[in-house]
């Protein structure tokens, strides 16, 4: 199973940088490494030096590269969705069921939910042919909305769950007294019915990820000596915790490879500082990154013990 | 006894039979109703302003929800008297 890398932080610190610095070191001792992109504004293909699309680009020996296309993956989400309402709701002429997906194309939520839908994709189709997948994140306040999304519906799916365990054991009970009311309707076991398996696996597909973001991967929080990016990391931390997904490491991306940032609180200051160094001159080929230092990153990732699935 | 007047108490017993039955369970309707409306109202409640899972899973489950939909839209109707409809369940007044 792949080993999952992300890179978090405050714009502009270098989490790009670092995503292909660490894809590109990695592929070069050896592992297969595929880099995504999760974030709207892509370059890494310009870091990579390759034109990259929605599927894997090889880059070189080892190293594949794709970039998320987020807009595309809320189209598909809603897609899907309104060939499913059309096929339920025939009957409903007045319902104008593509300017109700107009809306929901903006609904607060739906963003989030297809970058979930691309980071499920690539854990599931793509990732079991490589050994590491290396994730540069969007802009720190999608990224931690993306985090929390499976812990916050997870807990709306439990009391969905219950609730609606609650209305079949009441139309069941109906149907024992009295098979011919309308309202014993519906009275199957939780197994046979639509909602409570619709429930089910949603619970499952979040749990998955909830799994791969809190056990299966490695975060690391990017930040330069700067009152404003270690402020920004600061944040990041104390909401990762309040959702119990661990941070692992602090990237220090610093101009002259030396130091530490001012001052690291308490949550920061335990966690093993990586120190990069910082490419002082213009990137010109992919082998600059390689002067960047993530070592110490690639053996925590490589040595950590694999969470199964 | 003739056979005509055997088949009427027998039609009679079988209307009484279901009298009961329909009484036995007219409270659990009204209880399996509400919580259907309560499903309802939880899933798309942020359409009315109520906390909601976020809008893609209530976009996920809606395809599934017509039975709910409809129990919420009929509860909707009857708010504006609830007293009346509860003591019409339960037989009151």
């Amino acid at each position: 199973m792949a080993r999952n890398a992300f890179f978090l932080g405050k714009g502009g610190t270098g989490k790009t940088t670092l995503s292909a610095a660490l894809a590109v070191s990695l592929a070069r001792s050896g592992r297969r490494v595929l880099a995504v992109s999760l974030d709207p504004a892509h370059n890494l293909g310009d870091l990579l030096g390759v034109p990259l699309g929605e599927e894997p680009v090889r880059v070189e020996e080892r190293l594949d590269a794709l970039e998320v296309d987020l807009g595309a993956w809320v189209e598909r989400h809603l897609a899907a969705r309104r060939e499913e309402l059309k096929a339920t709701y025939a009957y409903a002429s007045a319902l104008n069921v593509d300017s109700l997906f107009d809306l929901l194309r903006f609904s607060p939520g739906t963003e989030e939910h297809a970058v979930l839908l691309a980071i499920d994709h690539v854990d599931r189709v793509l990732a079991p042919s490589y050994d590491v997948v290396v994730w540069d994140t969007p802009p720190t306040a999608l990224t931690l909305r993306f985090l929390a999304m499976p812990t916050v519906s997870s807990r709306w799916l439990a009391e969905l769950r219950g609730l609606r365990e609650k209305i079949l054991g009441r139309r069941q009970a109906i149907s024992r007294v009295n098979p011919e009311s309308a309202a014993a309707a519906g009275a199957v076991a939780p197994a046979d019915d639509p909602v409570h398996a619709r429930l089910g696996a949603m619970r499952e597909r979040l749990g998955q990820l909830q799994d791969l973001f809190a056990r299966r991967s490695l975060l690391s929080v990017v930040v330069n000596p700067d009152f404003l990016s270690v402020a920004e990391a600061e944040r990041i931390s104390q909401a990762l915790a309040r959702l119990d997904i661990p941070l692992s490491a602090v990237c220090l991306n610093s101009r002259d490879g030396a130091g530490s940032p001012a001052s690291l609180a308490p949550p920061l200051a335990g966690l093993p500082l990586v120190t990069t160094g910082h490419l002082a001159d213009a990137l010109r080929s992919r082998d600059d990154l390689l002067r960047l230092d993530l070592a110490p990153l690639a053996e925590q990732l490589l040595h950590r013990p694999e969470a199964a699935r | 006894m003739s056979p005509s007047a055997v088949a009427t108490i027998r039609r009679a017993l079988h209307a009484l039979r279901r009298l009961q039955r329909e009484r036995a369970t007219a409270v659990l309707e009204l209880e399996l109703k509400e919580l259907e409306n309560v499903f309802a109202l939880l899933v798309f409640g942020g359409f009315v302003g109520l906390p909601s899972p976020p809008a893609p899973l209530a976009a996920e489950l809606l395809p599934l929800l017509e039975r709910e939909l409809r129990v919420a839209a009929s509860r909707a109707d009857l708010a504006h008297d609830p007293l009346a409809a509860l003591a019409g369940t339960l037989d009151a007044g």
